[in-house]
Formats: C-alpha cells, sequence, structure tokens
C-alpha cells in the first residue's frame, strides 16, 4: 500500500533526530503602538481604516460609503442595516448579487493590517469573499503586534475554519501592475470602535 | 537534447523583452528588500524556519502519521499517492464518485508537476484555473514560467489578445483594470456553476490536521466556499508541527514572495463545512528519495515563495521555461536533476554560483552549494561534452602550478590581444553569445600588483 511505501521509505531516508528550536518572542517585539501601526499597515494593502466611537457612527459612516447599496447582510449587532437574513441562505448561489456583508473581526494585526475571521463570526464561509463590498467591525483593543501574538491568541481555536483578511483582493499578474479588486471583495472598509 | 542553454538563447533573441523581464523581477526583488528590512528579527525568523523545518523532516513519517490522524478527526479524507500517476487517479476517482464534472482550481505547483489539468481534461472534465495569472496562460495553452507569478513572462497587449480571442473583450491596449474586471466576471461564473474547488496546500499542521492555503485574488475560497467538495493536494513536505508555527512562516512568505506583509488571505481550512466534503491527498513522487540525499535534503525545506528566481541573474535574463522543469530558477535546478538527472542535467550550470538566491532564501537552502555538489555529480555520472571536459583538465592543470599559470597568463595578453575576436569567441563558446570579452590590458595582473601594490604592503609591514 502506498501510505506504507512512503512511510518506510521516510523512516530509512530522514536525517538523525534535530531538536525543535526555542522560540524567544522577545527578539520580535517593538514598543510601536499598535493601533498607529495597524491604521498604517491597512493603508499600505489597500484597505481603509474609519475610526468610530459608536455603532451609531457606524451605520452613517456606511450610508455615506455605499448610499444606494440594496443587498446587505450585518452581522454585527447593533448595526441594523442588513436586508438579507443570512440563516436563510443555502448555498453560495444566492449570495451572487450581495452587496455589502458587515462582519465582526475577532482581532487585527499591527505587523500586515490582517484581521482574523473564523467560523464564529459568519454562518457561511463563502460571505467575506463573495460579497462586492467587505465591511469589517473590530474593536481598537483588539490588535496584537504580530503573527507570533496573534497565534498565541488562537491557542485554544477550534473552529473548522478561518482566514486573516489583508486588505481587499488584489492581483499584479498583468505586467506587475497592481489592480485592486481580483476574485473576491473589491474593498476592505474597516471601521475601528472604541471598546464600549 | 534542448538544455538549459539553447532555451536561453531562443529567449535572449529579443533583447528588449530580456531587458524587461530583467528589470521586471528586480522590482519585486527590492521589494522584498524593502519588506524585510522593515521587521525587526528578520534574520531570526529565517533561522527558525530553517531549524523547523530540518527538524520536520528528521521526524516526518511520525509528523504525517499524526496529520493524518487529525484530519480524519476532523471529518476529512486522507489518500497517500506515491507518484504524479497514482495521484492523479485518486484525485479523478473522488470526482467520479460524486459525479462532478466542473472544477476550479487555485494555484498548485505540485498539480503541475502531476500534470493533473491534462490528465482530467483528457477524462472530459473541466478544469479551470482560477489566478488571474494562471488562467492567463492556461489560455495561452503554457504552464506557468514562474511560480508565483505565473504569466510574469508575458506583455499586456499578448493577454489583451488572449481575452478578446476567448473571452470576447474589447482590445484596450492591455488596460491591466479592464482586463482584471472582465477576468473577475468571467471566473465568477465559473466559481458559481462549478461541483468542485481542488487547491494546493501551503502548509499543513501536524498538531490540528488542519492547512493553510494563501491568495492575494481570493480564488481558492470563492472556490472551495462556492461548491460542496473541496480536494487539497499537498507535497508532503509542507508539513511544519505546530499550528503557533505559522505564525513565523506567514511572517516570511510574502515578504520573500513580492515584498507584501503578509497574502491579502491566509485561510485556515481544518474541517469542512457542515454537508460538504474534504479531501487531502499527500504526494511523495521522489520526496522521499530527496530525503535520502544528505548534500540535497535540505532543498525540501523549501515554501515556494520564488525570491530565487527574482533575484537570480540567470533567470531574470533566460526566463522560466528555458529550465523547462516545473520549478524552474534556482530551486528548480536543484529538484529537478533528483527526479531525472539526464534529462535536467543542465539546469545546475545554469548559474553563475554567487549565492543570491540563498542568501534571500526565507528558510535558508544553501541553493548555490547544493547547485555546485549536483555539477560534481553530473559531470562525473553523464555525458559531459568532449571540449567541456578538456577545457576543464586543462584549467585544473594550469592553476595547480604556479609556474604553469605565471607562464600562460602572459602567454594569454598577448594571444587575446593578437589574434581575431571571432576565434576567441569561438573558443569560448555561449559565454560570448551575447556579450563582449573586455578589452586586454598589457600586463598582467601580478605585473601589476608588483608595480603597484607590493611595496605599500611590505612597508606596512615593517
Amino acid at each position: 500500500m502506498s501510505r506504507e511505501n512512503i512511510l518506510k521509505k521516510i523512516r530509512t531516508n530522514k536525517p538523525a533526530f534535530q531538536l525543535l528550536p526555542e522560540i524567544d518572542l522577545k527578539k520580535f517585539r517593538t514598543n510601536l503602538d499598535l493601533e498607529e501601526e495597524f491604521v498604517k499597515s491597512v493603508g499600505s494593502v489597500g484597505g481603509k481604516i474609519i475610526k468610530v466611537e459608536n455603532k451609531e457612527e457606524i451605520k452613517r459612516g456606511i450610508k455615506s460609503l455605499f448610499p444606494d447599496a440594496k443587498e446587505i447582510i450585518s452581522l454585527v449587532d447593533d448595526v441594523d442595516i442588513g436586508t438579507i437574513n443570512l440563516g436563510t441562505i443555502s448555498s453560495a448561489k444566492e449570495l451572487e448579487k450581495l452587496e455589502l456583508a458587515i462582519i465582526k473581526g475577532e482581532f487585527g494585526v499591527a505587523e500586515n493590517g490582517a484581521v482574523w475571521l473564523s467560523d464564529k463570526n459568519f454562518t457561511h464561509r463563502s460571505l467575506p469573499f463573495i460579497t462586492l463590498h467587505l465591511i469589517i467591525v473590530l474593536e481598537s483593543e483588539n490588535i496584537v503586534e504580530n503573527m507570533h501574538e496573534a497565534f498565541l491568541r488562537l491557542s485554544d481555536f477550534n473552529e473548522g475554519y478561518g482566514v486573516f483578511i489583508s486588505g481587499p483582493s488584489k492581483t499584479a499578474d498583468i505586467e506587475q501592475s497592481l489592480v485592486i479588486g481580483a476574485q473576491a471583495a473589491l474593498s476592505l472598509n474597516i471601521f475601528l470602535i472604541k471598546n464600549t | 537534447m534542448t538544455g538549459h542553454p539553447e532555451a536561453a538563447e531562443i529567449f535572449n533573441r529579443n533583447e528588449a523583452h530580456v531587458n524587461w523581464h530583467d528589470q521586471a523581477l528586480w522590482f519585486v526583488r527590492e521589494k522584498r528588500d524593502k519588506a524585510s528590512s522593515q521587521i525587526k528579527g528578520w534574520e531570526e525568523l529565517r533561522q527558525l524556519a530553517s531549524e523547523i523545518k530540518a527538524h520536520t523532516l528528521s521526524n516526518l513519517n511520525e509528523y504525517l502519521i499524526q496529520f493524518e490522524k487529525e484530519a480524519t478527526k476532523n471529518n476529512v479524507n486522507v489518500h497517500w499517492a506515491e507518484d504524479a500517476i497514482e495521484h492523479n487517479k485518486i484525485v479523478y476517482e473522488i470526482l467520479q464518485a460524486h459525479n462532478m464534472k466542473r472544477i476550479v482550481k487555485s494555484k498548485s505547483m505540485l498539480t503541475e508537476e502531476c500534470g493533473l489539468n491534462h490528465y482530467l481534461e483528457e477524462k472530459g472534465i473541466e478544469v479551470i484555473d482560477t489566478d488571474l495569472g494562471e488562467r492567463i496562460v492556461q489560455l495561452a495553452k503554457e504552464p506557468p514560467s514562474h511560480i508565483v507569478m505565473p504569466a510574469i513572462h508575458k506583455k499586456r497587449e499578448e493577454i489583451d489578445q488572449l481575452f478578446h480571442l476567448h473571452l470576447n473583450t474589447e482590445l484596450s491596449g492591455g488596460d491591466e483594470v479592464y482586463l482584471t474586471r472582465e477576468a473577475r466576471k468571467h471566473l465568477r461564473q465559473k466559481f458559481l456553476d462549478a461541483d468542485a474547488a481542488i487547491t494546493g496546500v501551503n502548509f499543513g499542521i501536524a498538531e490540528t490536521g488542519g492547512f493553510v492555503v494563501c491568495t492575494n485574488e481570493g480564488n481558492a475560497d470563492m472556490g472551495v466556499h462556492s461548491t460542496k467538495l473541496h480536494i487539497a493536494c499537498m507535497g508532503l513536505e509542507k508539513l511544519v508541527p505546530k499550528f503557533e508555527h505559522l505564525g513565523i512562516f506567514l511572517r516570511l512568505l510574502a515578504r520573500s514572495a513580492t515584498g507584501q506583509p503578509i497574502t491579502t488571505y491566509s485561510s485556515y481550512f481544518k474541517s469542512p463545512q457542515q454537508g460538504d466534503g474534504m479531501h487531502i491527498v499527500i504526494v511523495d513522487n521522489g520526496r522521499s528519495a530527496q530525503l535520502g540525499r544528505s548534500d540535497f535534503r535540505s532543498s525540501l525545506h523549501c515554501i515556494r515563495c520564488g525570491a530565487c528566481m527574482n533575484t537570480c541573474p540567470v533567470y531574470r535574463r533566460s526566463g522560466g521555461y528555458s529550465y523547462g522543469s516545473t520549478i524552474p530558477g534556482p530551486i528548480g535546478s536543484i529538484l529537478s536533476p533528483g527526479f531525472d538527472l539526464q534529462k535536467y542535467s543542465s539546469l545546475p550550470f545554469a548559474s553563475t554560483l554567487c549565492g543570491s538566491c540563498a542568501d534571500v532564501c526565507p528558510v535558508k537552502i544553501d541553493i548555490h552549494k547544493q547547485l555546485y555538489n549536483w555539477r560534481q555529480i553530473i559531470t562525473e555520472k553523464t555525458h559531459v561534452s568532449f571540449s567541456k571536459k578538456i577545457i576543464m583538465k586543462a584549467t585544473g592543470l594550469v592553476f595547480s602550478h604556479p609556474k604553469i599559470f605565471q607562464l600562460s597568463s602572459k602567454f594569454a595578453k598577448g594571444f587575446l590581444r593578437t589574434i581575431p575576436r571571432s576565434l576567441v569567441n569561438n573558443l569560448s563558446g555561449k559565454w560570448t553569445k551575447q556579450r563582449e570579452l573586455p578589452e586586454t590590458p598589457g600586463y598582467t595582473f601580478a605585473e601589476w600588483y608588483k608595480k603597484n601594490r607590493q611595496q605599500d604592503v611590505i612597508g606596512k609591514k615593517r
């Protein structure tokens, strides 16, 4: 059987056991301001940050950014501007015309502007991708410095799926010219809200 | 048989195109430099990544078993393939069992290596590559010329023509925004109509049985979440032991590849969405044999970032196709001879051994040393041209005898100045095809040194 053959070849061919290295996270720590760095990073990957004080400001902000949006799913409490109930959706096809998805981000990463979303935050996995525009609501205290800290936070993660999203979908496959908006969301707006 | 020099010669016939290709890749190399210098502890990260990979290889059988056990617990079906043929068969049988005919695929160099598209198409299955660059080369009926930027060799006007021909777009002079939007419309339909999605794997995690797929376009996720079945194809060297190790590798990968701080999407798949199916095919195809070659073992550390290609003076000026292997460039030149020594015997010579590839490698593979080591084996085991053999023997003799060296350099300086240029070029083979030898000065280095520097050195010593 292939499994046994492969494992046998590996046992025969592998080198002598080598220890895993110790990882000293102090080597990667800086004293930079997390929120400031996060804002900078999101900008550099093509996303936009809107700082707000409360949920009302988020609603107003979305209205002014996308005044004509009709097909909206909101999964954020008190940002009750959704027009479609995700619970009624059974396949990605039904989300084909979706214009706005509003999702709560669990935490952001200062060094690269990524936000972690998982099965906890949305029930249909295609939601943050198939939507025309993605809106993430993130509490400003939920920002970690780098990817090491991010995985420390995820040490007890036990969902079936999760994703770091850093900016809107993009490509540079035509002569290295950057185009924002490839196969997934055309834009990413992050509402950074002071913890209430 | 065509080797690298012959294929590179064809690429070099269009000098303007070569210069453009060279600069496009160097631009990416510079972005990598900027990104890597912006974070604290870059060198420590490379060292850790290298040591984690070395550790993983030293315990690989156990980690594969652990990965399989955990993945199975997560409701994922695990398959094992010894070679490309078995891999293709497994994928086909899964699709056939569900009667699935329309497939969307995100970038996977492994499926390129196995020739999966061709295999499935012959059986009447439609496979659409969904990364824009891959879709471009698929429409052109070409393989990728670079592992991260598959269509880096193509000019915008060519892409304009291709889309006009296949996707009925207007001719736009190669407007990248227009073409990308048109591709988006075309691929949206393919995603929504597809039965199943195939992806590669960037990292498999032994501890959890989950795996990570990285894209900028979101095409892997669009495919997987739009369909009922996900097949992930993974080379067996892709494992890392722990979930937290992703922190290290995700910091290195995109910075090394394109100079981005991270790819737009880094998706972690552990179990299928309710009601859907998920399969992982673990593929050997020569990797366990490479594990047994101690001089070349660390080539299995590779995380496929492509940094060695972007920096390589030979790759930049000869293009991905000149290598004739699925993985081109420096890393391809040390992986491919393990598959077929005769077929890829010219690749380890497609290098200046400058070592730039090893300097930028995020997992510290000593690529230039391995290129050198392959040369020793190839010279011994395969047919090397008579003229190369004689030249090497003569050079060895001259360099190991100082008296002969002095005499011959004195002779050479006169010789090179008096005989016709065309004869010199003929004698030096392909080296002078695209370049001229510099004018020879009227003195040897030893003579120059004696006159200009020796006094200084002796003076300082006193």
